[in-house]
């Protein structure tokens, strides 16, 4: 079952956080939003591009789902694609995160100190 | 002599509007209204004859030649409105959350809307610029294509809003030039993962 286990890359990562975030602020999580969370948050550039290919990814790991809804004047009627964080994904975020925590224990850092 | 008949288009049988339909309807006059848009000025580009815009309007829909007729108008006004068809299209399908979602986000406000919006030949220049959006087109499913371009869209009015129609296209073509590298090394990719059957 787990023969190619695959695992999470930095900004999949990143983006399943944000969608997680989203659902606990009860925001709608689409590309939009998530971008713009997610460029307030970590303080980098997000190109749909970016954003969108990932989102694409992590659908095919099934570890999030999407739908669509919600067409408005301001997108020319077009429609927006809301995703959620599924299980599985939720499962693949408390993997990593336990992986870095184990390593991180082991290994000594100051916090930032004046720079 | 021409026979005194009833025009072919009154004839068409109608089934009953849905209620989605309906509510497109009322929405497209509330947004000419809160654009500052004249109905003659409607009349004059759409030639939709006024009787059957304010029916229309009110959501009256049973007062308009129905069927095709009746989607066509609809199409028309939308279009003039700068709504993309697929909502008349949507409305008539038999999904009524269509109408919950029409709803929640047009602006209601008229002070919501740049001047540059309520005019709206000058909003020809609202839709995004024309080069970006092809080249997306090149490399984006279909589906994709209008989630993504409708994000632009968003992003490009806000802004617009804010800082003007320059400041607008610069900023949705800088996002066009850094996402299409990722949109094409995914084609790339799955090509290759394709070719060598991976």
């Amino acid at each position: 079952m787990n023969e190619s286990k695959t695992y999470l890359g930095e900004f999949e990562e990143l983006v399943l956080w944000t969608i997680l975030a989203m659902e606990e602020m009860q925001q709608n999580a689409y590309g939009v939003t998530i971008r713009q969370l997610l460029e307030k948050e970590t303080g980098r550039t997000v190109s749909y591009g970016a954003l969108y290919t990932t989102l694409d990814r992590l659908e095919r790991k099934r570890y999030v789902t999407s739908w669509q809804g919600g067409a408005t004047a301001a997108r020319g009627g077009r429609a927006k694609r809301f995703f959620k964080v599924e299980a599985l994904g939720q499962d693949a975020l408390r993997d990593s995160n336990a992986a870095r925590e184990k390593i991180r224990s082991l290994a000594n850092l100051d916090p930032a100190a004046e720079h | 002599m021409v026979k005194d008949r009833e025009p072919f288009c009154n004839q068409v049988k109608q089934a009953e509007p849905p209620e989605a339909a309906r509510a497109l309807a009322r929405e497209l006059g509330r947004q000419r209204k809160a654009r500052g848009i004249s109905l003659d000025e409607v009349i004059a580009k759409t030639f939709i004859n006024k009787r059957f815009l304010e029916a229309i309007e009110a959501g009256k829909l049973e007062e308009v030649p129905g069927g095709i007729y009746l989607r066509n108008y609809l199409k028309l006004y939308a279009r003039y409105l700068h709504f993309d068809e697929s909502v008349v299209q949507k409305a008539f399908s038999s999904f009524p959350a269509v109408t919950n979602e029409l709803s929640i986000n047009f602006p209601t406000n008229a002070s919501d809307l740049s001047i540059q919006e309520v005019l709206p030949d000058s909003t020809r220049s609202a839709k995004l610029p024309k080069f970006g959006e092809y080249l997306l087109y090149l490399f984006l499913s279909k589906s994709e294509r209008v989630v993504v371009l409708g994000d632009l869209e968003e992003d490009h009015q806000a802004v617009k809003l804010k800082f003007g129609q320059a400041a607008a296209d610069i900023l949705f073509y800088k996002q066009v030039f850094t996402s299409l590298l990722y949109f094409i090394l995914r084609s790339i990719l799955r090509v290759v993962l394709e070719t060598f059957d991976l």
